[in-house]
C-alpha cells in the first residue's frame, strides 16, 4: 500500500547528479554491526536538515503542480485493468535487477523465484503485461542495490533529499545509480533516449497513481510532514532490507523507564 | 483396596483435567490473535456503519480506542523525552488531544478499508508480557495484501494494543519522530505541538468530522 520507493528511475542527467552527490558525501562507512534501532528509527541523523527541508518543499511543489495532477489524469484515462497491466509490464522489466540483487544477497530461492517469474510472465504473460506467475503461487518481491548494501551492513548515512528524486541518503543514492547501470534497459534503449525517458516517466506516474490517497491522508494528518516522510522512508527501507520480517531484536521499548531519550 | 486406589486415581485425574481446562481458559482469556480479529472487525464495522451519525461514530470509535489501546502508555511513548520535560498540565492536555488526533488520523486512513479481510499469520512473544501478532490485510479493491503487525501488551489478564506496524512502518515511531521534530523546530516548546494538535483535533471533538480527517 504505502510504497515509498517513489524514486524516478533515472535519466542521464539525474544519474549524473546522483553520482556527483554520492561522491560528494563519500562512501558510507561499513557499519560494525547491522542496523540498530538508533540508526533505523530514532536517531534523526539529518545534519543537512535546512537544505533537505528546502528541497523537500521544492519536490512537494513539483508534485502538486505536475506529478499528482498527471497521476490523476492517468487514472482518469486508463481503466484499472490497463493500469494493472502497465504495472505488471514495468515490474517485469525490473526482474533482471531484482535477480542480480537476489544473487548478491546470496538468496538462491528468491533468485529462482525471480527467474521463474520473469520467464513465465514474459512468455505466457505476453511480454509481462499479465502476471500468470502470481496465480501459480510465485509472489513478486522487490530488491535493488540499496537493499543489497543494507543487507551487507552498510549504514544509510545522513538523511538526504534530492531534487525530483526524493529521499536518497548516500547508501541509497549509490544503490540507485548502480541499479541504472545494471539495468539491461539502459543498454537496450541506449540509442533511444526519448523512449528510455518516457519509460521512466510512465513508471513514475504509474507508481504515483497507486499512492495518491495514502499520501493525501498522510499530509493532511501529519503535524510535521517532512519528519513523517523521513521516518517513513527509513522504516520502509529497513523493512525492505529485512524482506518484511519484523526486527524482533530491535523493537522499541514501551516500558516507561526505557523510553528513549532520543527523539 | 483396589477400588479405593482407582477412586484416588480417578479423583486425581479429574483434578488434573480441571486444572488443565482452567489453564486453557485462562490462556483463552488473553488470546492475542482472537483479540486482534475481534478488534479490527469492530473498528471496521464502526467506520462502515451507514446507520449511525458522525457523532455516534466518533463516540463509538473513542470507546473502542479507550478499551483496547493502552492510550496513556502509547501517549508517553510518542512524546518520548519530551514527556518528562512537560509539566503535569501539559501532560494531561497532550493525553487528551492525542486520543482525538489518533481518531482523526486513523478514521480517515481506514475508511477505505471497511470491507477489508484480516488473516492472522503468527503470534510471537516479546519479553515477558508482550506479543507481536503478524497479519495480512486484504482489501477487495487491491490485489496486494498489506502486512500489518500488532504489538500487544498483557496486563491483569487483559490485552491492550501498543503499536501497529504497516509494511514495516510503525505508527508509534513515526508519530514520535514527528512530535519531536515539531517541538524541536519551536525551540523545545511543547505548547507548539499542543497548539498544532488542538487545531487538527478541534473538528473531531465537535463530532463533525470523523470519516473526513482534517
Amino acid at each position: 500500500m504505502i510504497d515509498l520507493k517513489l524514486t524516478m528511475r533515472g535519466g542521464t542527467f539525474s544519474a549524473a547528479a546522483a553520482l556527483a552527490v554520492g561522491v560528494l558525501f563519500s562512501l558510507p562507512s561499513v557499519a560494525q554491526e547491522t542496523a540498530t534501532p538508533e540508526s533505523g528509527y530514532t536517531d534523526v541523523n539529518d545534519p543537512f536538515e535546512p537544505m533537505n527541508r528546502a528541497i523537500f518543499s521544492f519536490n512537494l511543489g513539483f508534485d502538486k503542480i505536475i506529478l499528482r495532477p498527471t497521476a490523476l489524469a492517468y487514472r482518469a484515462v486508463l481503466p484499472a485493468p490497463a493500469r494493472e497491466s502497465a504495472t505488471n509490464f514495468l515490474d517485469n522489466l525490473e526482474s533482471p535487477v531484482i535477480f542480480l540483487n537476489d544473487l548478491l544477497q546470496a538468496k538462491p530461492r528468491r533468485a529462482a523465484n525471480t527467474l521463474a517469474r520473469f520467464s513465465i510472465n514474459t512468455v505466457i504473460g505476453f511480454f509481462g503485461f499479465f502476471d500468470p506467475a502470481e496465480d501459480m503461487g510465485l509472489a513478486r518481491h522487490d530488491e535493488d542495490f540499496a537493499q543489497t548494501l543494507g543487507a551487507w551492513g552498510v549504514s544509510p548515512g545522513p538523511y538526504l533529499v534530492l531534487p525530483l528524486l526524493g529521499p536518497l541518503p548516500p547508501r541509497d543514492t549509490i544503490g540507485f545509480v548502480a541499479d541504472i547501470f545494471t539495468d539491461p534497459m539502459t543498454y537496450i534503449l541506449r540509442e533511444h533516449r526519448t523512449a528510455n525517458l518516457a519509460l521512466y516517466g510512465v513508471d513514475l506516474v504509474n507508481e504515483r497513481e497507486q499512492v495518491i490517497e495514502e499520501f493525501d491522508e498522510l499530509e493532511k494528518t501529519s503535524v510535521d510532514y517532512y519528519a513523517a516522510i523521513r521516518s517513513l522512508y527509513r522504516q520502509r527501507m529497513n523493512d525492505l532490507i529485512r524482506d518484511g520480517e519484523p526486527d524482533m531484536d530491535n523493537l522499541p521499548s514501551f516500558d516507561d523507564d526505557e523510553i528513549s531519550d532520543t527523539p | 483396596m483396589f477400588m479405593r486406589l482407582n477412586f484416588t486415581r480417578l479423583f486425581a485425574a479429574t483434578l488434573l483435567t480441571a486444572a488443565v481446562l482452567c489453564h486453557t481458559i485462562a490462556i483463552a482469556a488473553t488470546n492475542p490473535p482472537a483479540f486482534i480479529e475481534k478488534l479490527t472487525y469492530s473498528a471496521l464495522e464502526t467506520l462502515g456503519d451507514q446507520a449511525i451519525g458522525e457523532k455516534e461514530r466518533y463516540s463509538k470509535f473513542h470507546a473502542l480506542l479507550s478499551d483496547n489501546v493502552d492510550m496513556p502508555r502509547v501517549g508517553r511513548f510518542v512524546l518520548g523525552a519530551n514527556w518528562r520535560k512537560a509539566d503535569t498540565a501539559q501532560q494531561a492536555e497532550f493525553q487528551k488531544l492525542y486520543k482525538d488526533y489518533l481518531i482523526s488520523a486513523y478514521a480517515g486512513r481506514l475508511k477505505d478499508y471497511t470491507r477489508a479481510k484480516i488473516r492472522i499469520k503468527n503470534t510471537t512473544g516479546v519479553g515477558k508480557n508482550e506479543y507481536l501478532v503478524s497479519s495480512q490485510v486484504t482489501n477487495p479493491n487491491n490485489p496486494e495484501p498489506v502486512s500489518v503487525d500488532w504489538r500487544l501488551r498483557e496486563s491483569e489478564d487483559k490485552l491492550l494494543v501498543l503499536d501497529m506496524t504497516i509494511e514495516g512502518i510503525s505508527m508509534a515511531l513515526t508519530q514520535r519522530s514527528e512530535f519531536a521534530s515539531i517541538i524541536q523546530k519551536n525551540g523545545g516548546d511543547i505548547n507548539a505541538l499542543l497548539a498544532r494538535m488542538r487545531s487538527s483535533a478541534g473538528a473531531v471533538s465537535d463530532g463533525e468530522q470523523v470519516s473526513i480527517a482534517n
